[in-house]
């Protein structure tokens, strides 16, 4: 009877205890059962079990230091270069587990770090192997003489079941000299006073048809002192949702576009912060003219035999950026944002022998009445026209096609283009097709 | 058998005890202690003009830095204070926003003033608070004849500050005179592994003739008996009124950075008062309930009086 009652109230019990374990956690995704090592340490006196190192700048600037130390026994020392190095001038590796680490019980990699000299550092997590698909990187982390503890977030942690990029860090020289670097404690953590993950707000264009991969993007966690860290990282950590599946939708870090135009927000689950689809504007006019008659910079539908940069940064007063829209392996399209003026500098002149004009569409994204472009083509960098200047008048979400004619010019060195003085501003256009013919 | 039985019986707890939501507001129930509740705003049915109920707040107006060199803008507006919906609770939404209405910043802060006044009691309230460097949210009381009795002598019983610089620590204080400004009697409570601004925690305080004992989420941390006050002057006998607000800047947590994120807000779930049986009193002050009101066995009687005066009756 005992031994009955025994058993019976170890099979209660344990049937309660099963109760409670499958009764309270919700959360665990049985889908995908994390299989790699939940492992924390990186490097904490010696290098943590499974982690190796490759270095990308001069390849011997790493070791182990057992004189200086944040704590235990020793620390890793790197050597930053002079730039003239010729072994490589920078510093700069990452530590790696090529088996794959679970870290999504943690919430930050966090080390201690210090220099011989005040500098800046890149450091992050997820820089590892060709393809790296959860990167975070911190661009401006400063050390000095004192051990300082650098917080790493990790912005959506549950991604994390399998990565094998643990730590990375660049520097370069400061003031022409090389200096020291200490790392050590390098380890992952469940501080658990991490919090408030925001991705930057940003807009874009949307277009009826064609998948937008989402870049990189800029995102803040606010960290136990209540500042802000700002980082880069990867938009796979996320899941987005769509306020207008009419427009657009997104599968991983993939927009695809449904033909409905209209303005749709795209916001990240595990995060604030949003990126807004202004507006879903027609494709640029396909262009008219026989290839061989053109001699083509940026068009998809002609073999680009010229070249630029497509933004020339012109200091100090120029504030435009420029990323292009890749919508296909065939369709590309260059946005500028804050834009005022930008210079499309050739990287080889053109040979415009025997061509009358140079073409190019653009589109206004803002709403803005009475906006006008100046367009020009240039014989040289001092900004000498070819001809007339073109001043457009632009209509928001409309392209317009320019043609600039080039006066009998037979070499262009750069394309211009400016907010007409005098008329409204504006800060996003598209452009395309741009060629001479 | 007995044994058995204390086998079964433990991991049967073990495993309905670990169903339990594992929050930390594990304080239990304030009316299981004694307490009666004779004010409360649990904020779940909006007004109509979507800001505080004007039966029970009241605001604080202005940019004047109120002695701490703060740099927030009180308004009445609904930007600054207004219902909402937060993880699944209604609530009111305390709102900094850095929009340049009056000053830098526009904020609230309300107050029960001439609405609700007590002396002794449980005062607790239910925040996710405000994040980021410069914020300072607080829940606190002020002595109700401040206008006759000059701070510090109306006496200030903070029950939460907040430094935007320290989300996982908050602060509870008493100002009186000997004890005030930067030397208040003071204590932080503070979470390893936990912040205050991600998600809801209990913020009460115990007040009675003879002590005042501060607590966050059932745990008193701060307890100050009235005896043991030897360089300062007990300025709580008497009524005070509540306060909530969140404040930008100052002398207590320092300013924002440009890196600060706006807009911010601390999301009140409910403010409560109990007192003990001993401690109502027929003549004070306990806001405009309507004739009959009938709160946990306690009938008020009292009639929708331009003063809300209440006469308690136990029934």
């Amino acid at each position: 009877m005992d031994k009955y009652i025994l058993n019976a109230a170890y099979a209660l019990s344990f049937s309660a205890v099963l109760m409670a374990l499958a009764g309270c956690e919700r959360d665990i995704d049985t889908d995908v059962l994390a299989t790699s090592p939940n492992l924390s340490e990186v490097f904490i006196d010696g290098f943590a079990s499974g982690v190796d190192y490759q270095a990308w700048g001069k390849p011997t600037n790493l070791s182990q230091d057992t004189e200086t130390k944040y704590s235990g026994t020793a620390s890793i020392r790197v050597e930053v270069p002079n730039p003239n190095d010729l072994m490589g001038n920078f510093a700069g590796g990452t530590f790696f587990a090529e088996a794959g680490r679970d870290m999504s019980g943690y919430d930050a990699l966090t080390f201690y770090a210090k220099s011989t000299v005040p500098t800046t550092i890149v450091t992050g997590i997820g820089n590892y192997g060709d393809s790296p698909e959860y990167t975070v990187t911190l661009s401006d982390v400063k050390l000095d003489v004192n051990w300082k503890k650098v917080i790493v977030p990790l912005p959506n942690p549950s991604r994390l079941t399998s990565e094998k990029g643990l730590f990375f860090y660049s520097a370069g020289a400061v003031d022409g000299e090389g200096y020291a670097i200490w790392f050590d404690e390098v380890k992952f953590e469940k501080l658990g006073t991490l919090a408030h993950t925001r991705i930057a707000d940003t807009s874009m264009a949307g277009f009826p048809t064609g998948d937008i991969e989402i870049s990189e993007l800029t995102a803040f966690v606010n960290l136990p002192n209540g500042m802000d860290q700002e980082m880069t990282v990867s938009s796979k950590y996320f899941t987005f949702s769509s306020s207008n599946p009419e427009v657009a939708t997104v599968e991983g870090n993939v927009i695809s576009f449904h033909g409905a135009k209209d303005r749709a927000v795209l916001t990240p689950n595990e995060a604030e912060g949003s990126i807004t689809i202004t507006g879903v504007y027609d494709f640029a006019p396909e262009p008219d003219k026989d290839e061989a008659d053109v001699v083509s910079l940026y068009c998809d539908n002609y073999a680009n035999t010229l070249s630029s940069p497509m933004n020339g940064y012109w200091a100090p007063y120029q504030t435009t950026t420029n990323d292009e829209i890749t919508l296909s392996e065939n369709h590309h399209i260059m946005h500028y944002g804050n834009f005022n003026f930008v210079g499309i500098v050739l990287d080889e002149d053109a040979n415009t022998t025997g061509k009358t004009c140079v073409h190019i569409d653009i589109l206004l994204q803002d709403e803005v009445e009475g906006a006008q472009i100046d367009v020009s083509a240039d014989i040289n960098a001092d900004g000498t026209h070819a001809g007339q200047q073109a001043a457009v008048p632009l209509k928001t979400g409309e392209w317009v096609s320019v043609d600039v004619p080039l006066n009998g010019a037979s070499s262009i060195h750069q394309l211009q283009l400016a907010i007409t003085d005098g008329t409204p501003n504006y800060q996003n256009i598209l452009v395309d097709n741009i060629y001479f013919y | 058998m007995k044994h058995y039985k204390t086998i079964l019986l433990g991991f049967l707890a073990l495993a309905l005890g670990s169903c339990e939501e594992d929050t930390p507001e594990t304080g239990g129930n304030p009316e299981d202690n004694g307490w009666v509740l004779v004010w409360s705003d649990e904020f779940d049915t909006p007004t109509e003009d979507n800001r505080p109920n004007p039966s029970k707040w009241t605001y604080e107006l202005g940019a004047s830095g109120f002695g701490n060199g703060e740099l927030q803008n009180y308004t009445d507006k609904e930007k600054n204070a207004s219902y909402t919906t937060f993880k699944g609770e209604g609530c009111l939404k305390i709102t900094a926003l850095k929009d340049g209405d009056g000053a830098t910043y526009s904020s609230a802060r309300i107050k029960t003033e001439g609405l609700f006044e007590f002396q002794y009691g449980r005062a607790e309230a239910r925040l996710t608070l405000p994040y980021g460097v410069g914020l300072w949210p607080a829940f606190w009381m002020l002595g109700a004849d401040y206008a006759t009795r000059t701070w510090p002598a109306c006496g200030e019983i903070d029950i939460m500050e907040n430094k935007g610089i320290q989300p996982n620590i908050v602060s509870s204080a008493l100002h009186m005179p000997g004890r005030s400004g930067g030397n208040p009697v003071t204590s932080t409570f503070g979470y390893q592994d936990r912040r205050f601004d991600t998600d809801f925690h209990v913020f009460a305080v115990e007040w009675d003739k003879e002590k005042i004992v501060f607590l966050v989420d059932g745990t008193p941390y701060h307890r100050v008996e009235k005896a043991a006050v030897t360089d300062g002057e007990w300025a709580f006998d008497h009524p005070f009124f509540l306060i909530l607000n969140v404040a930008v800047g100052g002398t207590f947590g320092g300013n924002p950075t440009d890196d600060t994120y706006f807009p911010q807000s601390m999301y009140v779930d409910y403010v409560r008062v109990y007192q003990k049986p001993e401690d109502i009193d027929p003549d004070a002050n306990y806001g405009d309930l309507s004739s009959g009101s009938s709160i946990n066995g306690w009938d008020f009687n009292g009639e929708d009086s331009d003063k809300g005066l209440l006469n308690p009756e136990m029934q």
